[in-house]
């Protein structure tokens, strides 16, 4: 396969994985950083035990 | 031997389905339950339905189909819709979530009725009418496609796979309500995330492995192989790729999509949630469009490029695993049938009979009639079904594009731009709604066919936009804004707290 393929395919993949694995990092951290202290929220994550 | 190999895996996957419609059948006996589940479904369920529900029998056989047509060119659809699910899932599923269980909001019409303080119902009477009519349209176009399965793998006929397919989805739809239509999309999600990311792995092997594959295609027509196909760096193959990547676009806002969010248990269901989504459809779309491409070398000459995955199924597995891509086929046509039928029953029952006209009948009888109008819209679609036997896919993207070009600007402004209002919200579905059709009934031909999604969407974005510049934010919506905002917190970074 071409390499201009090849490229298209990991954009593809890798743009919209990226964006979501940046996320979910960013809502363990903060999970992790006021685990059992947050009131924010109705439910969110940051009321995690 | 075989047929009775492919029987038995048919009956027993039906057999599970009914189960599940048993299973849940306790929590339906009101409009929440019978709607959103109670609101109480944990993060794979919803992933896995959302999935389900959105790529429907096209990804099987019309994705496949592109793979086979158009080859590389098709990556442009998975660059969309990868890129549209976490967007969806990292932007839009938290705020709509908690607005949505502020407002006690079991649909999206409730949603924007209560977002824009609608106290004459316009959001729910223009939903109704939307949401019917696509329905109406989809439904049938997966009942067509359900009535070609059966007959096709089984002889059941034409009309007799249109019915059973039916039948089925109504019996564990109207028993188990929402709960059995999420659980029944989680087993169907990952019986098409199986067959799809597996199929490449046995095909393309047997087509001689992956250089002699990417060989013979580029021997056959070197387009094959090229981001922009046959139309190469042109205005034609620009607008081709901004069309493809334009049909990840509804997963911002398609009601039936939406309705995953307001079911999920928690926030906390939405983060884990979105991982299993993306790398859901990732599977999904790449294993589709590789086996479509290898399919091509296998299958040369084929008169419809869509009969692909069948072609493959029964020629590459034992009658088993040919058993299962029928499964799956008709998995993939039940998974989104019974969430528009639940959708398009939603809409009449609790946005126009409770809401509008009997708010004052009781949950368990507002449930009994939720359950009638889920049947009467499945018979409805059915006699469109066996009238428009060929418009398969033509009427599964109309109606998908149709949905979303009404409801996505909309929601997207309601949730990101403080300063839209209500006449502004009323003329962007509208708008978004009749450019969509107008688009496909007068106009299409004559731009490179270019797909109604991104007219629609510009449309709808643009009417939204310009009425909310000359009227008046509800009272109390701005400050709402803000305080939900504030609740959800940023996207990337985690917020300071005093």
């Amino acid at each position: 396969m071409p390499l201009d393929a090849w490229l298209l395919l990991f954009v593809a993949v890798g743009l919209g994985l990226t964006l979501e694995l940046t996320f979910y990092m960013a809502r363990r951290r903060d999970r992790r950083t006021h685990a059992g202290g947050a009131t924010r929220g109705s439910a969110g994550p940051e009321e995690a035990p | 031997m075989t047929s009775s190999v492919i029987i038995a895996v048919l009956v027993g996957y039906l057999l599970v389905l009914l189960a599940i419609g048993f299973w849940s059948s306790r929590e339906s006996h009101d409009l929440k339950g019978y709607y959103v589940a109670g609101k109480r479904l944990p993060a794979w369920v919803i992933a896995f339905s959302s999935n389900a529900t959105g790529e429907s029998a096209w990804l099987l056989l019309g994705l496949t189909g592109m793979g086979y047509a158009i080859g590389v060119h098709a990556f442009w659809v998975i660059l969309g819709e990868v890129l549209g699910v976490a967007m969806a899932w990292v932007f839009v599923a938290r705020p709509f979530k908690e607005y949505t269980d502020r407002y006690d909001a079991i649909t999206v019409p409730d949603y924007l009725t209560a977002r824009f303080r609608d106290t004459r119902h316009v959001f729910r009477i223009v939903s109704a009418v939307i949401i019917l009519s696509m329905v109406m349209a989809y439904t049938a176009a997966q009942l067509t496609a359900s009535g070609k399965a059966f007959d096709s793998f089984l002889g059941t006929g034409y009309t007799a796979g249109v019915w059973i397919g039916l039948a089925i989805v109504l019996f564990y739809t109207t028993v188990g309500g929402f709960k059995a239509v999420a659980y029944s999309d989680l087993l169907q999600g990952v019986l098409m995330f199986a067959c799809l990311v597996t199929l490449p792995f046995v095909a393309i092997p047997a087509a001689g492995g992956w250089t002699e594959v990417m060989g013979a295609l580029h021997a056959e027509d070197p387009a094959l192989l090229r981001p922009m196909g046959s139309y190469g760096f042109t205005l034609q193959g620009v607008l081709s790729a901004v069309g493809f990547v334009g049909i990840g676009l509804a997963f911002l806002g398609a009601p039936q999509l939406l309705a995953r969010f307001i079911s999920a248990r928690d926030q906390k269901q939405i983060v884990g949630g979105g991982f299993i989504a993306v790398l859901c459809v990732i599977g999904f779309d790449v294993g589709a469009v590789l086996s479509g491409m290898a399919g091509r070398i296998l299958f040369p000459g084929l008169l419809d490029p869509e009969t692909v995955l069948p072609e493959m199924s029964a020629s590459l597995f034992p009658a088993l695993f040919t058993g299962i891509f029928l499964v799956v086929v008709l998995a993939a046509i039940m998974s989104t049938v019974d969430s528009l039928l639940i959708l398009a029953s939603a809409a009449v029952v609790r946005d126009i009979v409770q809401q509008v006209f009997r708010p004052e009948w009781s949950e368990k009888r507002l449930s009994f009639y939720g359950k009638l109008t889920t049947v009467v819209i499945g018979v409805g679609a059915i006699f469109m079904a066996l009238a428009e036997v060929r418009m398969v896919f033509w009427f599964v993207l109309f109606a998908w594009s149709g949905l979303a070009c009404a409801f996505t600007p909309v929601v997207l402004c309601s949730l990101f731009w403080k300063r839209t209002t209500r006449a502004g919200a009323i003329a962007g579905m509208i708008g978004g709604f009749v450019t969509t059709v107008t688009w496909v009934l007068f106009f299409k031909e004559g731009f490179y066919d270019l797909y109604e999604m991104l007219p629609g969407f510009a449309a709808g974005f643009l009417s939204t936009i310009g009425v909310s510049l000359l009227t008046q934010v509800p009272e109390g919506a701005a400050e709402e804004f803000d305080a939900v905002k504030e609740a959800v917190g940023p996207v990337f970074r985690s917020p300071s707290r005093s």
